[in-house]
Parts: C-alpha cells; sequence; structure tokens
C-alpha cells in the first residue's frame, strides 16, 4: 500500500463523500421512478472500489457509510457495515480487468446493490424491524439494481475522470 | 490483484471498525445529529432548487400519468363533496348538540406548525423525510405530521435542534390505530414494502368495503382523532382466519411531499406499564 498515494483518495473521499451523502438525501428523490431512488452512494462508491481496488474502496465505502447514515433513519451503522462489505467483494476482482470491460462495471452494480440491500435487511431483521423479504426484493431491491445498473453506464465514465485528476498519469518527458 | 499483507490488515480494519460503528451507533447518533443539524440548511436549499427544476420537468415528463391521476382525483372528489355535504349536516346538528351540553373538546382545535420538507432518507427500503423544524420550534418525539390539507403523512421518530426525521405512514415500521369511518371496524394501519399501507386485524365480523373512509382512531392516545389516512381500495379475508384486511390507497402523495404540517398541542402518551410486576 502507497501511503501518499492513498492519501489523494482519502483527501477526495473527506469533501466529495458528504457532498454525495447530501444530494443522495435531497437531490436523489427527485430522480426516484416510481418510488425508487437511484444510490449515488453505493455507485460511487463500487466504482471507486472497481477502479482502485480493495484498500480505497474499502475507506471510501466507510467515509461514504458513515455519510449516508448521518441522513437515514435506519440504525446507526447499518449503511457503513454494509457498504463496507459491498466493496471488499467487489474490490476483490481484478480491478484492471474490470476497467477494460465496459459491462463489467454494470454487472458489478446490478449485483452490487441486490447484495447491499441483502445486508441491510439481514440487519434490519436482526435489529427487530420487520422485514418482508420477498416483498423488499420484488418491489424495492430488483428495481433499484436495474436502475443503478443504468445509471452506471455514465457515472462510471465520470468515475473514471475523477480518478485521472486525483491519480494523473505521469507523463514521458524526452 | 495481490494483496499485501498490510493491505489486508487496513481491510480488517475497516471491516472491524464498520462493525464497531453498528454495534455503537447509539453513542454515535449524537455526533450524527450534529452533523445533520449542520448539513440541514444545505440540504434546504438544494430540495429547493432541485423542486423547482423538478416541477418544470415533471409537467413536460409526466403529462399522461397526470391526466389519469387528474381523472382519479376528480372521482374522488365527487365522491367527497357528497360526503362532505352529509358531514356538513351532521356538523350542524353536532353542533347543536354540544351547545346543548356544553361540551368542549380539548383537542378540537389543533395548533399546526408548517414545515418544509427539506430531505428523504438515502435509501429505498426506509420511509423518512427530514422536515426543517427541530426541538427549538418546540417540536417533540412522537408528534404527528400531517401534509398541507390535513392527512395523515406520519409521527417524529427522530429530533434535532434545526431539523427532524419523520417515520412515514408507509412505513413497515410504522403502525397507527385506525378506524373505517363508515362501519366503525377497528384495526391497525401499517406500512409495507410494497408501498401501499393495510388495514390490519379488523375482525371478522365487521365490515369493510372498498370505498370506505378510514381515519386514525385515537386509540392509545398516540394520534389524534380522525385524522384521514387513506381510502379502501380492495379487501382480503380468508375463512380461516380471525381478522380480515384491506389495501389503502393513502390520501397523502408521498412522492411529492414539500410542505407539512406538525400538530403541536398534541402530545402522545402512551403508557409505558399496564401491567405491574410482582
Amino acid at each position: 500500500m502507497n501511503a501518499r498515494r492513498l492519501n489523494s483518495g482519502f483527501l477526495t473521499a473527506l469533501w466529495l463523500l458528504p457532498v454525495l451523502a447530501l444530494l443522495q438525501s435531497s437531490l436523489m428523490g427527485h430522480l426516484a421512478i416510481r418510488g425508487i431512488i437511484p444510490g449515488l452512494m453505493l455507485i460511487t462508491v463500487v466504482n471507486w472500489g472497481i477502479l482502485r481496488g480493495m484498500d480505497e474502496g474499502m475507506l471510501w465505502a466507510f467515509i461514504g457509510g458513515i455519510c449516508l447514515d448521518v441522513f437515514s433513519g435506519w440504525p446507526f451503522g447499518t449503511n457503513t457495515v454494509a457498504l463496507v462489505i459491498v466493496a471488499s467483494l467487489v474490490s476483490l476482482g481484478e480491478s484492471t480487468f474490470m476497467r477494460s470491460h465496459a459491462l463489467l462495471p454494470l454487472f458489478t452494480v446490478f449485483a452490487a446493490t441486490i447484495l447491499f440491500y441483502l445486508v441491510v435487511l439481514f440487519i434490519l431483521e436482526s435489529t427487530h424491524h420487520p422485514v418482508d423479504w420477498i416483498t423488499a426484493l420484488r418491489v424495492d431491491v430488483l428495481p433499484a439494481a436495474v436502475y443503478n445498473a443504468v445509471l452506471n453506464i455514465p457515472l462510471f465514465r465520470l468515475t473514471q475522470r475523477l480518478e485521472a485528476r486525483v491519480y494523473p498519469t505521469p507523463r514521458a518527458s524526452w | 490483484m495481490v494483496e499485501t499483507r498490510g493491505g489486508r490488515r487496513f481491510a480488517a480494519f475497516f471491516f472491524v471498525a464498520a462493525f464497531l460503528v453498528l454495534l455503537l451507533g447509539h453513542w454515535l447518533k449524537p455526533v450524527g445529529d450534529m452533523a445533520l443539524t449542520v448539513a440541514a440548511p444545505f440540504e434546504a436549499v438544494i430540495t429547493a432548487a432541485a423542486t423547482t427544476v423538478g416541477d418544470a420537468v415533471s409537467g413536460v415528463v409526466e403529462g399522461p400519468s397526470l391526466r389519469a391521476e387528474n381523472e382519479r382525483l376528480r372521482l374522488q372528489n365527487e365522491t367527497l363533496i357528497r360526503h362532505n355535504i352529509a358531514l356538513q349536516q351532521q356538523a350542524h346538528e353536532n353542533q347543536l348538540f354540544r351547545r346543548m351540553l356544553r361540551y368542549s373538546d380539548a383537542n378540537n382545535r389543533l395548533d399546526l406548525l408548517k414545515a418544509q420538507v427539506i430531505g428523504s432518507d438515502p435509501n429505498n427500503l426506509a420511509q423518512y423525510i427530514i422536515i426543517n423544524r427541530g426541538s427549538r420550534d418546540g417540536l417533540r418525539t412522537g408528534m404527528t405530521v400531517l401534509d398541507a390539507g390535513g392527512y395523515f403523512v406520519g409521527a417524529i421518530e427522530d429530533l434535532m435542534s434545526n431539523a427532524s426525521k419523520v417515520l412515514l405512514m408507509t412505513s413497515p415500521s410504522s403502525s397507527v390505530g385506525a378506524i373505517d369511518l363508515q362501519t366503525r371496524a377497528h384495526g391497525l394501519v401499517e406500512g409495507t414494502y410494497a408501498g401501499r399501507p393495510q388495514f390490519h386485524f379488523v375482525v371478522t365480523r365487521d365490515s369493510i368495503r372498498p370505498g370506505d373512509f378510514i381515519v386514525t382512531s385515537g386509540q392509545m392516545n398516540l394520534f389524534p382523532q380522525n385524522l384521514y389516512l387513506g381510502q379502501v381500495l380492495s379487501v382480503t379475508r380468508n375463512n380461516v382466519s380471525l381478522f380480515q384486511s384491506a389495501d389503502i390507497l393513502p390520501g397523502v402523495d408521498f412522492h411529492s411531499l414539500e410542505v407539512v404540517q406538525v400538530v403541536r398541542n398534541f402530545v402522545p402518551s402512551a403508557p409505558t406499564r399496564l401491567v405491574t410486576g410482582p
């Protein structure tokens, strides 16, 4: 792990993720389709994990999860645990392989959304909240997974651009 | 990807830290509340801007669905007018009786505080909204929240100084004592993941019919009486079950909720313990 390089990702996470959480709570409700809110934070964290690997993926998941928990009505920490678990699994894949296949980030976000909500439902059930697994999966989770996957088509490009800004590739000088 | 031992330790650290946040969430909540207090004004600005833009866009995009909704509301309005005429007659009679009996109802006039909806829960499963009024405006946990038309929205669950989180009646965690206005059948209106609340625990000998109005019953003194919850869409009966249930069409359109009203002069006072221990 290169601590100096990780520092740039950490500093970016410190300003970007609170802003994303703010947008997730205020703006994303207006982009809801049939009550399904797109998961801007989840998509960003997954994309960063794909592009930067496990260390930064989990760092972003941890900070992003805490930011989401501030706005959420779920038990504090639910988003943090769910995002960290998702980021750890996503980052297990080979990042360069993921980068080079255009459709893989889409499928990854689809699967990550389902996993995220499964973890959340499990935590909710464990904390004595009423959970109807089948209905929740059918009505909320699957549509959200499809919505997030489609939304990731432009967002993955944006995240790649952000990565290029945070970690500029050194140019060869002749 | 080859993970170094340091990398694995780094990942393990975040796993442990995330679970600690969940386990110690109760103690960390004040920090989260403080963060939300700071974020609330920014959230209000973003929401106001998004609402202005969203109104313009939705007018173009949602044209066909708005027409269908308009038709549905027109029919509902006609029904309500008929009911209103009947109720006005009853209100007139009621007024006469009250005068005769010198009856005074302490909760007849609700002290309502207007609030802006500045945010919603960032995820799909939890149904909360965030409003721009908090403890400094005299709000307390459990207070009833209505929409601009006086229909039941939910109750305050979490309180900051300048903002509050409101649990919506459509949330699976919400349960409201309710009564069928026409047949006086009692039950509970509970939220579901499918989006439409249900009128549960209505004994099969009681009657509920599609089109009936469901209002708060005021039982257990959790919410004021006679607040409109919704209308019965369909009834599900089972020969072997003691209870029947019904799908409810809420009076509130939760997707376009911008302004709400908080009932300030009704503080829930449910008994915390019904039977004393030995």
